[in-house]
């Protein structure tokens, strides 16, 4: 999978970038230019860092062949979710057939988590019905009005194995690593050096069995953003 | 007022066409066809016109050595280490004819550029005298000048605008501009512009300037020269460029008083402080009933100018489709809309076409 950024000068950007070693890395997960009318498919980052950073190391190891979209709106968690149909308004006629919203869990339980996305998807005059439910996963068949149709996936990042009370994308990268965590696994992850950061970083390059295992929920969403419909 | 513009095989652009408005702001890539949009309209009130640019040539002893038509100064833009000429006017460079129209207080004026081997003949709608008749493709054309391709002499039968005046600037051609007010500095003087300028520039830095002179500097040259209050003296080639730029700028616009300024990469070299100036300046100018086109690669720049002029103004992102000009109408809510949504309005080609 090969990122597009749509804020080329964003965090996100940068974050990703850096993830290279030499311009073949930066290839293999990024694209700077792309044929017209080709990118049809967007991951939505919900929160920050180090989301975007583990996404580069997903892309690294997924289809060089996709070119998905990437952003990382104002809004976080499923604020960014609200944002989606002001969104729809600018990909006239609609460009955009997949959305994978990538969402910290922190102290919700992932179902209300879904109810909650389902809320804010009616509100916002989408009509869906589920397609696909999967550990920390949602993928919903969408429509909006005028009978244009796309998909939307909902992942909720954070591990039950994991003893915190506040899931997140550090939980996956503590685990990684191999941390006990007392309390926040974000506080445990930040605890690390960057230099250790970046080990961890360097070693799930290394090995997609790695990445599969510790990034279950994570792989499958952006698989099925990657099936064609 | 300037309307609409048409582009047919003219530089990158087969077909193409723009609305404009008071203030006319094009966001977008790099290649998307802003240049060449700025250019065609520099170019329509008639390229053979003199304009505040002079262009000064080395090494052409059977050549008159400066030359200030808009046709040079576009030419300038496009010279190359290997090459100087016209060649990048027709499409492909191939392009059998090249055409700008612009429709202007609903009359529309047309200018063409008929290619025959070598040579390139001007032709317009407008009512001009001295043209002769020539035909083209078994088809009558009046043409009021000629050239080669390739760098040489123009055959000029019209040399007067025929529409409104229209005068392109930008950071490469402010040489070519500082030439022209060296050249021209006494009629410049007497028009008492300068101090209008000293006293603008003045408020966008530290130096306080009260006016400009030409001078001798080192070795009995003349120099122009920014003044203090204190009577100390500043090479205007040793101020930092954006202000340069702007002074240098400036003088131009207040000297040739065109109808429609045109601003190629307006950030370039300008820190915000001197957008908001520029925004403000421009909102002079519209409610003078005069018009200002610009492209720019900067959000900020885009929002400051069309936020401050915003029911004049549009915002419009270019994009080149097989060569075809595309256009996107957006206004500030929208850039700030994509931008909740993390997209950068002048990335997001992808999105929007």
């Amino acid at each position: 999978m090969r990122f597009y950024f749509l804020s080329p000068t964003s965090a996100t950007a940068k974050n990703i970038s850096r993830l290279r070693k030499s311009s073949y890395e930066i290839r293999r997960i990024m694209i700077e230019s792309i044929p017209r009318k080709t990118l049809d498919k967007l991951i939505v980052l919900c929160n920050g860092t180090p989301d975007d950073r583990v996404l580069g190391v997903l892309a690294y190891h997924l289809n060089g062949n996709n070119i998905v979209g990437i952003t990382k709106p104002i809004e976080t968690r499923l604020g960014a979710l609200g944002l989606l149909a002001s969104f729809l308004n600018y990909s006239t006629p609609l460009r955009f057939k997949k959305f994978l919203f990538l969402i910290d869990q922190e102290t919700d339980l992932p179902d209300d988590l879904f109810i909650n996305a389902e809320t804010i998807m009616e509100n916002s005059g989408i009509t869906f019905i589920v397609d696909e439910s999967f550990d920390r996963g949602r993928s919903y068949n969408c429509s909006v009005t005028g009978g244009r149709e796309f998909e939307v996936v909902v992942v909720v990042n954070g591990l039950d194995d994991i003893p915190t009370t506040n899931h997140c994308i550090e939980d996956h990268l503590a685990k990684a690593k191999g941390l006990r965590v007392r309390g926040k696994s974000k506080d445990a992850w930040a605890a690390l050096s960057s230099e250790e950061q970046r080990l961890v970083f360097r070693n799930l390059k290394g090995s997609v069995q790695t990445v599969e295992q510790l990034f279950p929920q994570q792989v499958h969403g952006c698989r099925i953003l990657e099936r064609s419909r | 007022m300037l309307q609409k513009l048409e582009i047919s095989n003219f530089r990158g652009i087969r077909k193409g066409s723009l609305e404009l408005s008071p203030l006319t702001i094009l966001l977008g890539p790099n290649n998307s066809g802003k240049s060449a949009i700025l250019e065609a309209l520099f170019l329509i009130p008639n390229p053979l016109r003199s304009v505040p640019y002079v262009l000064r040539m080395e090494g052409e002893p059977n050549q008159r050595s400066s030359y200030n038509r808009a046709l040079d100064a576009v030419s300038f833009l496009h010279e190359s280490l290997e090459y100087r000429g016209y060649a990048f006017l027709p499409f492909n460079y191939t392009a059998k004819s090249s055409e700008i129209s612009c429709l202007e207080d609903d009359r529309k004026y047309r200018l063409r550029f008929l290619m025959e081997g070598d040579h390139i003949f001007l032709s317009t709608n407008a009512e001009i005298e001295n043209t002769q008749m020539r035909k083209f493709n078994g088809v009558d054309a009046p043409v009021f000048g000629s050239f080669y391709s390739s760098w040489g002499n123009i055959d000029a039968r019209y040399e007067r605008p025929w529409m409104k005046n229209t005068l392109l600037v930008s950071s490469d051609l402010t040489r070519l501009g500082f030439a022209y007010l060296k050249s021209n500095w006494t009629k410049i003087a007497n028009s008492r512009v300068l101090k209008t300028v000293a006293r603008n520039s003045a408020s966008l830095s530290a130096d306080k300037y009260i006016d400009f002179t030409l001078e001798p500097f080192l070795g009995q040259k003349l120099e122009l020269q920014a003044y203090f209050k204190n009577g100390k003296r500043i090479r205007l080639g040793d101020i930092g460029e954006g202000i340069k730029n702007y002074i240098v700028i400036r003088m131009l616009y207040e000297t040739t008083a065109p109808d429609t300024l045109l601003w190629d990469d307006i950030e370039s070299h300008l820190n915000p402080r001197i957008l908001l100036h520029l925004a403000n300046w421009f909102g002079d100018l519209i409610e003078k009933k005069k018009q200002v086109v610009i492209s720019t690669h900067s959000l900020e720049a885009a929002k400051i100018m069309a936020g401050i002029n915003e029911e004049e103004s549009s915002i419009y992102m270019t994009s080149l489709d097989n060569n075809r000009l595309r256009t996107k109408r957006l206004t500030v809510n929208d850039l700030e809309n994509l931008e909740k949504f993390g997209i950068d309005a002048r990335a997001s080609e992808a999105l929007l076409f």
